[in-house]
């Protein structure tokens, strides 16, 4: 049975039967110990307390409390085990549902928004969780300790039992009918919820046209909408639900009030002990609570029930084709597509393919044009078996494809749509998606997946091997990951050492211990390497103490402050009309926030160099350390103060570094001999010095082999380095593990992080991976640039000649004499058939479309 | 290292005897005919963002077919300018010290339509299409002045390569046969 015609009493039926036999016999136990205390109590008083016998008052009282302990301890494990088993029978109910969504034709889709699907899936079924796990142990065991409680009421006393018990039919004629409307409205909260949802969903979805429209109040009247209406269902509903409660607690209270009056009436004539009366009393309250327990226990019923109707109504639809084919293994294909009279109307009886009749012969490459509107991507989409053709017939190798199941297409047939969807999650899991599909599917049992050996050959292919390499090459990889894979980077900055160097020397400025650099900063020029600790940021140098001293025991500290007087003087003049652009401000060490400040302070010093205080020695300094001689090019700085600067650097490296400087040497000379290299050890744990045996996690694995700074020009850009130091590591046959880091590149949500034309890339080679017999391509290549789709094509054309059949829904026909045969498509018929030189001689439509182009 | 008080570089340096790059590109650029008449003001903006690029003998400078962005100066050194046209390289021009090239980037963008190789070593400055559009657009009023100073130079080079092209193209072609209709001509 279609898991949507299945009533809610199926699955507590049907489930965990075992468990709940159990949990039954575990509450009519726990009955008898909730009987057994009130005997306790009459005996205490009639027996005990009347005849002064203290040992039999130890005795009832001990049977008590021992009683009503091992009450309590079985209604905690009575509740645990039903939570319990809910929560068991919800995953079911959840797994199969989810399973049975997935399979919905691509209409329901179109019809149901997001959100509707996850709110059903979510949230409303949490209700009927709660409800499965008590449902049949609950109202069994209510029943049966009411129906106890009433009959030792009713021996204690059949007048006084029988007038309490007549209150009960009073709220089973009340309540029903408030409970009507509570469910009315529970039903109404839950389709004003959905719509929330999607409103919801949309607005999150269309972000950028909110933030581009600036359209934050439209969107608040939107919801506010919502809003209101739910807070005005819900107080509603409280009333319901509330009122319920409140008229059972009402008449609940009129029992002892009956009770004292009558039954003090018999007591005080002598017809009714004490004893007896306190226990009648104790009865009573008892039976108010399994009362109260169905009440409830039918509230949530009907709660339950309408929230599982209403779930169970939005998905029930036929699904589409399943997953496994019974009683037979499934089908592989050599590639044979014949249609015959092939139609398909849509709603409103517009036909968007009319009589389509086609043959295509295995491993036939096949175009289909047309202009747009011919039906020709609809065509592609039936062929996939995503669309449902309405009648007519599609055979595939002779099989109808209406009676094939997915297990059947999908490891034949392959689909790479126009705008292909990536997941979020890394390039790897992508590629692997249709393949591990297909995998899952043929229920193999090899650890490895077939697609692992292949994937990189793909991604070339495809002409993703670039943008992966990049990607590897821009990557910062995490320690636990990189730290076994250092001796190959390290090996890989070997390989673009001395010989290479040459061809980077235009490009890379390298970290070499011996030469003042022109392509970074003072500061590091200075430290030449990188603290963990903050204190010694370049925007807390200023400050720090032990770097302060350290500057002026090295007479180094008056120079710099000269140097950030000019750098504050000529940038200042220089720039100061252009603030607003940042693009101008790059030229020089001062950022925008700050300018004015040293605007001032240029002022200032114009009309008195020397005049300056402490915080305008500190924005000095920081400015002198921030300089990038070879950027900032306003101020130069003097060839001796270069080379004190040098100087300096060999003594902080060794009196604060506490790196030793011979160590550091060797192992640059021995990055330039080729030979192993040492490793190196700094007493302070905290510096790490820009020597070649670092490998500095938190930097990208391109700064790490390069390990120098980059010669950009200011508007620049860093893809000519990549492509030298990808050429560089071909050669050295280190390119793989590059692009396997590449792999594990994240793209972000939705694939965000990708372009268009990455994206499309990707797609294509996922469903390359799986090795589909019948490709069908619908534009698939419409977004990448010319070099990238000829490589495309002529990967298609060689490698797959002879091998697969090709269907391609193309736009631009200039690839269309690749093809074996071109259908021409108008209005949804075809119209032409032929090869390229064929229908070109014939100067028909496909000639018209040529020219028209 | 200080200056006395109020002095200031013309060039925008220190004092020092040391100049800096930036007061070396201007010195360059003033000196340059396209540049040689806009105000000091422009060509300082222009020398900041001017980046410097050394390239040995053999190598390629610009590659016919690939985006154009920036256009250059040579400081030292010599050039040689080809286009590859069917298959075949033509050699068109050689270029040596103060010769500006590739001016049209500055005002347009496309794709490389020759491609230029060093013949020694060679030092240039180059400014790029963003930088010059960017400090332009700050002086509206000298916009007109420098395009028509780009425009008139890449005229001057069209003509000597003109020049040069039918100096040693066929007789006949150049007369042009009776039957040849004028479409294919200018193609």
């Amino acid at each position: 049975m279609q898991i949507t015609k299945r009533p809610l009493f199926y699955w507590i039926l049907t489930r965990y039967r075992l468990l709940q036999a159990f949990l039954l016999l575990v509450i009519i136990v726990g009955i008898f110990f909730k009987v057994f205390p009130l005997e306790m109590q009459k005996r205490v008083i009639n027996t005990a307390i009347r005849l002064k016998d203290q040992e039999a008052l130890f005795l009832y009282c001990g049977l008590y409390i021992g009683a009503v302990l091992i009450a309590s301890l079985m209604k905690f494990s009575i509740n645990v085990m039903q939570r319990y088993l809910g929560q068991k029978i919800l995953v079911e109910i959840r797994r199969e549902l989810y399973n049975h969504i997935l399979q919905l034709p691509l209409q329901f889709f179109r019809t149901t928004q997001p959100g509707t699907v996850i709110n059903a899936m979510t949230a409303e079924l949490n209700a009927v969780g709660a409800f499965i796990g008590g449902a049949l142990t609950v109202p069994i065991t209510s029943v049966l300790t009411f129906l106890a409680f009433a009959v030792y009421m009713v021996f204690l006393d059949l007048k006084l039992g029988l007038i309490s018990l007549g209150i009960y039919p009073i709220e089973i004629f009340l309540i029903p009918i408030l409970q009507k409307r509570y469910n009315k409205l529970n039903k109404t909260r839950v389709r004003v919820l959905r719509s929330m949802s999607n409103v919801v969903n949309e607005a999150v979805s269309g972000i950028h046209e909110v933030h581009g429209n600036a359209s934050y109040r439209l969107e608040e009247e939107k919801i506010g909408g919502f809003f209101n209406r739910i807070f005005r269902i819900m107080s509603k509903l409280f009333v319901y639900k509330f009122g319920i409660k409140f008229i059972n607690s009402l008449v609940q209270s009129i029992g002892p009030f009956i009770l004292f009056l009558y039954g003090g009436y018999l007591a005080i004539n002598g017809q009714f002990t004490l004893g007896a009366l306190v226990a009648f009393l104790s009865a009573y309250e008892k039976v108010y609570d399994p009362w109260k327990e169905l009440i409830e226990y039918y509230q949530e019923y009907q709660d339950a029930k309408v929230r599982y109707a209403q779930v169970m109504d939005s998905f029930d639809i036929k699904p589409g084709p399943a997953l496994l084919p019974e009683g037979r293994r499934p089908y592989t294909f050599s590639g044979d597509i014949d249609t015959q009279g092939l139609n398909y109307v849509i709603s409103g009886g517009v036909k968007l393919l009319d009589n389509i009749s086609l043959q295509i012969k295995a491993h036939e490459h096949v175009a289909l044009v047309g202009f747009s509107g011919s039906g020709k991507s609809t065509l592609a989409l039936i062929i996939g078996q995503i669309y449902a053709y309405t009648d007519g017939h599609a055979l595939i190798d002779g099989h109808e494809l209406k009676d094939l199941y997915k297990a059947d297409i999908s490891g034949s047939i392959g689909f790479v749509a126009q705008h292909p969807f990536i997941f979020t999650g890394t390039i790897r899991e992508n590629l692997q998606y249709s393949c591990k599909s297909d995998f899952l599917n043929k229920d193999r049992k090899e650890s490895m997946l077939p697609c692992e050996t292949t994937m990189l050959e793909m991604v070339d292919n495809v002409g993703f091997s670039e943008d992966v390499i990049r990607f590897g090459l821009n990557f910062v990889i995490p320690p636990e990951r990189c730290k076994p894979l250092v001796p190959v980077f390290l090996k890989m900055r070997q390989a673009i050492g001395p010989e290479k160097a040459d061809e980077l020397t235009n490009v890379i400025e390298s970290y070499d211990i011996n030469r003042f650099l022109r392509h970074t900063t003072i500061c590091n020029n200075i430290i030449f390497g990188e603290f963990n600790s903050d204190a010694f940021r370049l925007q807390n140098l200023p400050t720090n103490k032990i770097f302060l001293d350290f500057l002026k025991s090295e007479d180094l500290y008056d120079p710099m402050i000269t140097l950030g007087k000019n750098l504050t003087i000529q940038t200042v003049t220089l720039l100061k009309d252009f603030v607003d652009d940042p693009f101008f401000l790059l030229a020089g060490p001062i950022t925008t926030d700050q300018f004015t400040v040293y605007a001032d302070l240029a002022d200032r010093l114009k009309t008195d160099r020397d005049t300056f205080d402490q915080t305008d020695a500190e924005k000095l300094l920081a400015l002198a350390l921030r300089y990038i001689p070879a950027r900032h090019k306003m101020v130069a700085i003097p060839t001796d103060l270069e080379e004190k600067i040098l100087q300096t650097r060999y003594r902080f490296m060794e009196e604060i570094g506490k790196v030793s400087l011979a160590e550091c040497a060797v192992t640059a000379q021995s990055v330039v001999d080729g030979d192993d290299i040492p490793m190196i050890s700094s007493d302070n744990n905290e510096f790490i010095p820009y020597c070649p045996t670092q490998y500095r996690f938190q930097n990208t694995l391109l700064d790490n082999i390069v390990y120098g700074n980059i010669k950009t020009t200011l508007a620049g850009d860093t893809s000519n380095i990549v492509d030298i130091v990808s050429k560089l590591l071909r050669e050295e046959n280190l390119l793989e593990e590059i692009m396997e880091i590449g792999l594990d590149f994240h793209v972000g949500s939705k694939g965000d992080r990708l372009s268009g034309g990455q994206k499309q890339k990707l797609a294509l080679a996922r469903v390359l991976l799986k090795d589909p017999k019948i490709l069908i391509m619908d534009e698939a290549t419409a977004g990448l640039d010319n070099a990238s789709q000829s490589r495309v094509q002529e990967m298609i054309r060689t490698k797959h000649r002879g091998k697969t059949t090709v269907i391609a829904v193309i736009h631009r026909l200039d690839i269309a004499p690749d093809f074996d045969k071109i259908i021409v498509l108008r209005a949804g018929r075809i119209v032409e058939t032929g090869s390229y030189p064929e229908l070109m001689a014939k100067k028909g439509v496909f000639y018209e479309l040529t020219s028209g182009i | 290292m200080s200056l006395p008080a109020g002095f200031e570089a013309s060039t925008g340096c220190d004092g020092d005897n040391s100049s800096c790059e930036l007061s070396d590109n201007l010195d360059i650029l003033r000196r340059s005919p396209v540049f040689s008449g806009a105000p000091m003001e422009v060509l300082k903006l222009f020398a900041l963002f001017a980046g410097r690029m050394t390239f040995g003998k053999g190598d390629f400078i610009i590659r016919q077919g690939e985006p154009a962005d920036r256009a250059f100066l040579i400081l030292r050194g010599e050039v040689a300018v080809f286009e590859e046209y069917k298959n075949k390289q033509f050699n068109l021009q050689a270029l040596g010290e103060m010769a500006f090239f590739g001016e049209l980037t500055l005002l347009a963008r496309f794709n490389w339509f020759f491609s230029v190789q060093a013949r020694s070593d060679v030092e240039l400055i180059s400014l790029n299409r963003k930088s010059f559009q960017k400090v332009i657009t700050k002086f509206p009023d000298h916009q007109y002045m420098l395009t028509e100073r780009i425009v008139q130079l890449r005229i001057k080079r069209l003509e000597n390569q003109m020049h040069f092209l039918l100096d040693n193209i066929r007789d006949d072609v150049l007369q042009g046969n009776a039957s040849t209709s004028p479409q294919t001509m200018i193609a």
